[in-house]
């Protein structure tokens, strides 16, 4: 046992090593803190853009479409008064921080979309050349599953109806394997 | 020879100098005579110290010794000049300011790693959601909106465009 121990072990001060690790500690809790604030800068967003006519009648078959997903059949059904919908054009894209991505669904139609802030996203719609509509929507909706649906009267049938249908498309989740049948025997 | 290289050759004698330095100083020592002398007489001395120094012995055992000392301490402490609270306080932490830095900043570490693992890694929380803004550049455009939370929709529809 050394003969300064006694006393050393009593008065002594804080070591050089605890200091250190405490101004490291320290420094690391200040650099993990800021982690979120650099994860918002560097977000994105996938998005999926359909556009979809809605109609009582039949498909033409000079039209190049296709009958939308039964699900979204179903749900616009309940909300809409149209029979049928069929999906002209479809498209994907990656909303980045700081950037615009612009999507042209048809000739005349247009979407330019980009983050507004921190909660909402600005989608602008643009037809025939003008802007037609700026609409903010909170991306925490579309991360739920929700719809942002832009719609209006066709001009060349009042009958019909368009519809852009934006969504945040999900990953398939993985088909479970089936039970073999002869487990358990 | 000079001073620095009396130094260096009492360093080298009490082998506390740098390894990059001992083996000039020891061609030094080597070739020259003066500086052989001196090393011899450090020799000696240092010979002198180790062997013929007579052990001391204390009047009291070690850890009686160590304890009255021990209480000496604590007696002067006592006897410090009497702070008002305030200044106490400020004495208090300016003494031990260190000390509490350590564990505060280990503790604020512990908590960062903590959120770290558990908080979520991907977008902003979600808030009050079904608000949407909408715009009409348009003035022979109209437009209402409306929100279906049992349908997961909210429609923006565009009049008479």
């Amino acid at each position: 046992m050394s003969i300064l121990n006694p006393i050393r072990r009593k008065h002594s001060k804080p070591g050089s090593a605890t200091l250190w690790l405490g101004w490291i500690a320290a420094i690391l809790a200040l650099a993990f803190t800021s982690r979120g604030e650099a994860a918002e800068t560097k977000r994105t967003l996938p998005l999926q853009a359909s556009l979809i006519w809605g109609t009582d009648g039949l498909k033409p078959a000079d039209l190049k479409c296709r009958d939308v997903s039964p699900q979204l059949k179903a749900r616009f059904r309940k909300i809409f008064r149209w029979k049928n919908y069929y999906e002209i054009t479809r498209k994907r894209t990656v909303v980045r921080e700081g950037k615009t991505s612009q999507l042209d669904m048809s000739k005349k139609c247009r979407l330019k979309i980009r983050f507004a802030d921190a909660r909402m996203l600005e989608v602008i719609l643009i037809g025939e050349g003008r802007l037609v509509k700026k609409v903010r929507h909170p991306i925490a909706a579309f991360l739920r599953g929700e719809l942002l649906v832009l719609a209006g009267d066709d001009k060349n049938n009042f009958q019909d109806a368009w519809f852009v249908v934006l969504s945040h498309p999900r990953k398939p989740k993985p088909k479970s394997s089936p039970a073999r049948a002869d487990q358990g025997r | 020879m000079n001073l620095k290289q009396q130094f260096e050759i009492q360093a080298w004698v009490d082998g506390e100098l740098p390894w990059w330095k001992r083996r000039r100083v020891a061609r030094l020592i080597e070739s020259d005579p003066e500086a052989r002398a001196e090393a011899e007489a450090l020799r000696k001395i240092q010979t002198l110290v180790r062997e013929e120094e007579a052990a001391r012995k204390l009047p009291v055992s070690l850890e009686r010794y160590w304890a009255e000392l021990d209480a000496k301490i604590d007696r002067l402490q006592g006897e410090r000049p009497r702070l008002d609270p305030g200044e106490a306080l400020m004495d208090w932490v300016r003494l031990r300011w260190r000390r509490l830095l350590a564990p505060a900043a280990a503790v604020g570490a512990a908590l960062a790693l903590a959120w770290l693992a558990l908080a979520p890694r991907t977008q902003p929380p979600p808030q009050a959601d079904s608000y949407v803004e909408v715009e009409t550049p348009l003035d022979d455009l109209g437009s209402f909106t409306f929100y279906s939370e049992a349908e997961g929709m909210t429609v923006v529809w565009v009049d008479a465009y």
